[in-house]
């Protein structure tokens, strides 16, 4: 049994490189142009429809201090007009194309993209070329903007207060790596993004070498190479792009632990965070290695090591499950999450869950389950071919977090290598409570 | 197991309303009378089936509510010789994906499956379709996960606002009944109430199934018959007609947050209704298309009062809505509903405009085939075509029937449609009093 309580399992599951190929695909191909744009064509003629995603590699945590929600501010004034077309005419013009269009941002990235009848092409690269550069900040529709992100804010954050309970363990979690800030931003300081924060900001990011094209989908490579060079083959780089230095966390020598109380709690449940420290995380088998462990530990419900002692043998918990986030280049967090059973307290849930970790460690991982485990990375590959959007957004996303293609390739081929060892020894991580913060969902209990 | 889905107001309509795809769709009963659509693609080694039963939480008898959706998440919970951990551990060493899911009106599975597979997934299907067993663990397990989630949706604005709307609209009628049921019924369920509600809900007298994939017409009928040929033969009763309210009023409910989550709307048109797929135009322009709907327009662009506000069409069998939701500020509430009346007025008023028509004509005749874009997609769509009696040329006459609209018929439907005097309002929050 899957969860699908809150939108945990985004975070849990988001690594899409779980779908990857074991080498570098045939039908991918690279370029690069003289202006430093970086282009990615996966062919899949599946469909006559074409994916074309821009990525900026600028995310949340290039946030300038005491400028938070800054890059997805401008992630939504990209929609507001451009020296050659008007607010709102971007997605005019792709509905006019029987398009779609969305646009992301998290900590490490920003990504912009169009779906379309493949014939479309030309047209979708016009626009998005033209707002890499040309983008006009008018101070009403500025002003108007911010306090859409403001009710966004509300809405996503405010409104749930599991949502505010993960921002206090992230902001727990990190002491000194911007992942402790909020994508969206702290209100405060959303509220005080000007006009000249965002034009600067996009005058930094936004420009050919800072950013990488995927196209994907019913399209051949010289085509999409031939077209890039006609609308992106002119723009220009600033000579004097720096980016912000690699921070890094400092060893993390204290258990933490939060008690989040909200009158809006109806459900309590137990959510840890480990911080995996660099050493260790950097190294890519050592990750791989992490990732099997936890879908072995937490990743699929009641076959998982956490879900079939605590939900079907000893039926103390309704729900239980585990994740990871990150790459060997940036920070790796592991996720567990317990929801007792009616009438079982959060102080029980976390003894049972600690006891079944240390169990795992004691008894070993299971060879049917990581084989079983491995066949499913296999068919999810297969799966994964149905659209072709997902080879779009793994090696997009690959490139913000800032993997090549071919590590991104080799990711699946990483944890089809690990072992009943490799994969025991990465959960020794969770024995060092001093890298987590253990976060307690509770009710309000209001003073009559 | 149960899933949590956010909220599943409307029954299948955004599915439906499609354009000349380049699919060719295969129509054909099995040897066994079971009735399916099949469109063929053998380019990736995956066949995706979705079926549906046309018996669903309406049909929950009182006090049992709730059971039809309780039953369908133990399907997946172990048959008569697995038990539920040794299921999910048979569905993960084929890499299926079974899904079984619970609406208002219809019961639905869905199946992705590897061909090289095809032959033991299928069987291990059948196996939870036709011997499920019910036993007492999954069953207190799953009990344990349908309340935990029912408390979730106690203190979600969005679901408290939705909630409360359909109790206005629906009221004594059994379309009203939760589909997960209540905390008092689900806490009582027996496995005989279990038991009774797979026996009204999985009978092949009434199902339909979209097939899309690595599978011939031949090979798909034997499979059908197979795997649902040891079900009974039985229909499911017929639902009473429903009347739905005709005054607008504004309902407030007091909930500790900063933002109000509103609902708002009123009676709406069914599936079947010849106008419906004017209705359904006339919403993408007035609260479906992304930024540039009306709504988005004014709430959005013009007063920033809001993240997203958008509309819908919800349609059953005997009754449709049209549906709206937004959040904004508690300080800005009585300003949303003040814009949201404007909006209904002038549009019921005036109609919308011959540029607005060309502009949506262009992109539902555009992006009508972008749905069409997986199995998975493809096979939904012709389940949930046959679930509403369209027939499968429409997919080829889709984009011509929506060229032929012209602007009088549309804005004599707006007429019809928008009635800014029956609109409800539903509001989940701490708003300021109005001035």
């Amino acid at each position: 049994m899957t969860l699908r309580i809150f939108t945990l399992i985004g975070i849990l599951f988001c690594s899409t490189s779980y779908v990857g190929a074991l080498e570098v695909p045939e039908n991918l191909s690279q370029f690069e142009l003289d202006n430093g744009l970086k282009i990615i064509v996966i062919e899949n003629h599946r469909a006559p429809i074409v994916n074309h995603t821009l990525w900026y590699d600028v995310g949340a945590s290039d946030d300038p201090p005491g400028k938070s929600g800054l890059t997805h501010f401008v992630e939504h004034l990209m929609f507001e007009g451009t020296k050659n077309t008007e607010a709102g005419e971007f997605d005019n013009r792709i509905k006019l194309m029987g398009g779609f269009n969305t646009a992301f941002t998290n900590q490490e990235g920003s990504g912009y993209t169009v779906e379309v009848s493949t014939e479309y092409l030309e047209q979708v690269m016009e626009l998005e070329a033209d707002r890499m550069v040309n983008l006009t900040f008018k101070p009403e529709l500025v002003l108007r903007e911010r306090d859409v992100i403001l009710e966004e804010r509300k809405q996503r954050v405010d409104s749930s207060p599991s949502s505010l309970l993960r921002e206090q363990l992230s902001a727990t979690l990190f002491q000194n790596h911007p992942y402790g800030i909020p994508t969206i931003g702290w209100e405060h300081e959303m509220r005080s993004l000007t006009l000249e924060d965002a034009k600067s900001f996009y005058k930094k990011y936004y420009h050919p070498k800072n950013a990488t094209l995927v196209v994907s989908g019913d399209v051949y490579p010289d085509q999409v190479l031939e077209l890039a060079k006609k609308y992106y083959g002119h723009l220009e780089s600033p000579d004097d792009f720096e980016r912000r230095p690699k921070l890094l966390e400092p060893p993390h020598m204290a258990e933490r632990r939060v008690l989040f109380r909200d009158p809006r709690v109806s459900a309590e449940y137990v959510f840890r965070k480990y911080y995996v420290p660099t050493e260790i995380a950097s190294d890519e088998e050592n990750l791989a290695a992490i990732a099997v462990m936890v879908e072995v530990l937490g990743g699929s419900g009641i076959t998982s090591v956490l879900g079939e002692k605590l939900t079907v043998e000893e039926k103390i918990a309704t729900y239980t499950g585990a994740g990871f986030i990150g790459d060997v280049t940036r920070p790796v967090v592991i996720n567990i999450y317990v929801v007792p059973a009616q009438g079982v307290s959060l102080e029980e849930a976390e003894a049972k869950m600690d006891e079944v970790i240390a169990g795992f460690l004691e008894e070993g991982v299971d060879k049917d389950h990581l084989d079983r485990i491995k066949k499913q990375i296999k068919y999810s590959r297969i799966y994964a071919q149905d659209d072709a959007k997902n080879a779009a957004m793994e090696y997009g996303y690959g490139f913000v977090n800032g993997l090549t293609v071919e590590q991104t390739a080799a990711w699946t081929g990483q944890m089809l290598n690990t072992d009943e060892k490799s994969v025991l020894e990465a959960a020794e991580i969770l024995l060092s409570k001093n890298n987590s913060v253990t976060g307690w969902l509770l009710k309000e209990v209001t003073e009559q | 197991m149960i899933k949590k889905v956010i909220f599943v107001v409307t029954s299948f309509l955004l599915l439906i309303p499609g354009l000349n795809a380049a699919v060719d769709i295969q129509e054909f009963e099995t040897p066994n009378g079971i009735e399916v659509w099949l469109v063929e693609d053998h380019s990736n080694p995956i066949l995706a089936l979705q079926m549906f039963f046309l018996t669903g939480s309406v049909h929950d008898p009182v006090e049992k509510e709730g059971s039809t959706y309780m039953m369908m998440g133990l399907l997946e919970e172990g048959t008569d010789d697995l038990d539920a951990v040794g299921f999910q551990i048979e569905v993960e060493e084929l890499g299926a994906r079974f899904d079984f899911n619970t609406y208002k009106e219809a019961v639905a599975v869905s199946a992705q499956m590897i061909t090289e597979n095809l032959e033991p997934s299928v069987d291990l299907l059948r196996k939870a379709l036709e011997q499920p067993s019910f036993d007492s663990e999954p069953m207190e397990r799953v009990r344990g996960q349908i309340l935990t989630n029912i408390d979730f949706d106690e203190k979600d604005p969005e679901e408290i606002a939705f909630d409360a709307f359909i109790d206005i609209m629906f009221g004594d009628h059994p379309l009203n009944r939760k589909r997960e049921g209540n905390k008092t019924s689900i806490t009582n369920l027996t496995r005989e109430d279990i038991i009774a509600a797979y026996q009204n809900a999985l009978v092949r007298g009434k199902v339909v199934v979209g097939a899309a994939g690595d599978i011939t017409a031949d090979q798909l009928g034997e499979l059908l018959d197979g795997l649902l040929g040891g079900l009974p033969d039985t229909t499911p009763p017929v639902v009473p007609a429903l009347a739905l309210p005709q005054e607008g009023h504004v309902e407030t409910i007091d909930f500790p947050t900063p933002q109000s989550t509103i609902v708002f709307g009123h009676r709406g048109l069914i599936r079947n209704d010849p106008d419906f797929l004017m209705a359904y135009v006339l919403n993408e322009v007035f609260g479906r298309s992304g930024f540039n709907s009306r709504l988005q327009k004014k709430l959005r662009v013009d007063l920033g009062l809001t993240y997203g506000i958008g509309s819908f069409l919800s349609t059953y069998q005997t009754g449709g809505m049209v549906i709206g939701r937004m959040a904004t500020a508690n300080q800005t509430v009585n300003e949303a509903i003040d814009a949201i009346r404007q909006e209904w007025a002038k549009i019921a008023n005036e109609g919308i405009t011959q540029e607005e028509l060309d502009t949506i004509k262009m992109y539902l005749k555009g992006s009508y085939h972008l749905r069409f874009k997986t199995n998975e997609d493809i096979a939904g769509i012709l389940a949930g075509m046959q679930l509403d009696n369209i027939p499968a040329s429409y997919v080829k006459h889709r984009n011509d029937m929506i060229e032929a609209i012209e602007l009088g018929d549309i804005n004599r439907v707006a007429k019809n449609l928008f009635r800014p005097e029956e609109l409800v309002f539903v509001v989940v929050g701490q708003p300021d009093t109005p001035s």
